[in-house]
């Protein structure tokens, strides 16, 4: 694989981990004290008030699935705003010590190797080995941490054993097909291919719909072992979904190679248009209120070309 | 994007799927958002749209087909929803 040929899945593994912290911040907001409790805390301006009243929040409400928000809340403010690492590295590991919640211990461990990996990441597999000692039962920190060792081709004996981890820890199926992949990434970076692409197989069935990064791995993957056919398949299924810089670049070096004439080339692109064309799913109508206040509704008839971009603030 | 395919029949929607409106207002004061910001407080993308990871885009066609996904966001991205855009737009006039 050429290097940084898939960066962008670090960026995708950071924004699944949020995906995943959201969820619990999804839930609808509970009509009690506490939503309305943290809401105004984090409107208060002044850092240490901020952290001494989320403290007395985690303190005042210890049962809270509001509490990891906390949690979260403390951490960007010591080290966004406030920019003291030592201060919060003292916090996390009292948090690890005296928090019986393994989400919010997770959180802290997920800031710490962050924090390892940025400053010396020479120190960053520790954060991997305690975890695997502790054991807690949170599979995503142990996939982010695996997944981005191996990433940095650190450590990779301890990446797989993070993302073993991950595996057996994972429940829901989505979170077992990231893992699954993780898993295969490690293994591809070991240069097991054939493991790498039994892993990879394996997400993509998990997965069910299809997924471009991880068939971008699947790919490589097929690419390493030989099977040239297969893996023009899957760069071509990535295209399926949308335009791909290098899975684009990868079906043109091929239809190079196998010296593809003009004519050959129009009948894949009018094929892949039409598979688009047919897979592709309708939207869906919604209205909701905006920043502004006044709602803004979206109509898939109304015949123009609309551009949906889901985020989440983090 | 919102700027260079203005009067071309395109439109960019901002949703945040979390519905937290203090921390989605500073993103967009930050990042300078053209486009309008929904508030998704009911987990409507979640459900109607499998919202697995964010972002996800989704680009939607004339027909109101969702033509084009993307999950996650890294460096060539806006380019690749230019192509797409153009491609949407060149298909339409043939």
């Amino acid at each position: 694989m050429k290097s940084g040929l898939w960066i962008l899945v670090v960026v995708i593994v950071a924004g699944i981990v949020v995906g995943y912290v959201l969820k619990d911040r999804m839930k609808p907001p509970e009509p009690g004290s506490e939503q309305a409790a943290l809401t105004s805390i984090g409107e208060l301006a002044d850092s240490e008030a901020k952290i001494d009243r989320l403290q007395g929040f985690i303190a005042d409400y210890p049962a809270s699935e509001l509490k990891q928000r906390a949690y979260s809340m403390i951490g960007k403010e010591m080290l966004d705003a406030l920019k003291d690492t030592t201060r919060f590295v003292g916090f996390a590991r009292q948090t690890i010590e005296k928090e019986a919640d393994p989400e919010s211990k997770a959180l802290m461990y997920y800031r710490l190797y962050n924090i390892k990996i940025d400053t010396r990441p020479e120190e960053a597999a520790l954060i991997g080995t305690e975890l695997l000692k502790v054991p807690i039962d949170v599979g995503w920190v142990y996939n982010y941490i695996g997944y981005d060792l191996a990433e940095r081709d650190r450590d990779l004996d301890l990446a797989m054993a993070l993302c073993q981890k991950s595996v057996e820890l994972s429940k829901a199926r989505e979170d077992s097909a990231m893992c699954v992949d993780s898993r295969g990434f490690v293994y591809f970076k070991k240069e097991m291919y054939k493991e790498a692409v039994a892993d990879f197989e394996k997400s993509v069935e998990l997965y069910g719909e299809p997924y471009e990064d991880v068939l971008g791995h699947l790919a490589d993957a097929y690419r390493k072992v030989g099977d040239s056919a297969k893996a023009f398949a899957t760069y071509r299924r990535i295209l399926v979904m949308g335009e791909h810089e290098q899975a684009r670049a990868m079906v043109d070096s091929m239809m190079t190679s196998e010296r593809y004439s003009p004519r050959k080339r129009e009948m894949f692109e009018d094929g892949l248009w039409q598979e688009r064309t047919a897979s592709a799913k309708p939207a869906v109508a919604f209205a909701m209120p905006t920043l502004e206040g006044p709602t803004v509704s979206f109509d898939p008839a109304s015949g123009g070309i609309v551009v949906l971009n889901f985020m989440s603030p983090t | 994007m919102n700027t260079k395919y203005s009067g071309k029949g395109v439109q960019v929607l901002v949703i945040d799927v979390t519905g937290r409106k203090d921390a989605t207002q500073k993103v967009a004061t930050e990042m300078a958002y053209k486009a309008p910001v929904l508030l998704d407080d009911k987990e409507f993308a979640r459900k109607a749209y499998s919202i697995l990871g964010t972002p996800t885009t989704y680009i939607v066609d004339p027909s109101g087909r969702m033509i084009f996904k993307h999950v996650g966001y890294g460096p060539g991205m806006e380019k690749v929803l230019e192509q797409e855009i153009d491609l949407l737009l060149a298909r339409k006039t043939t």
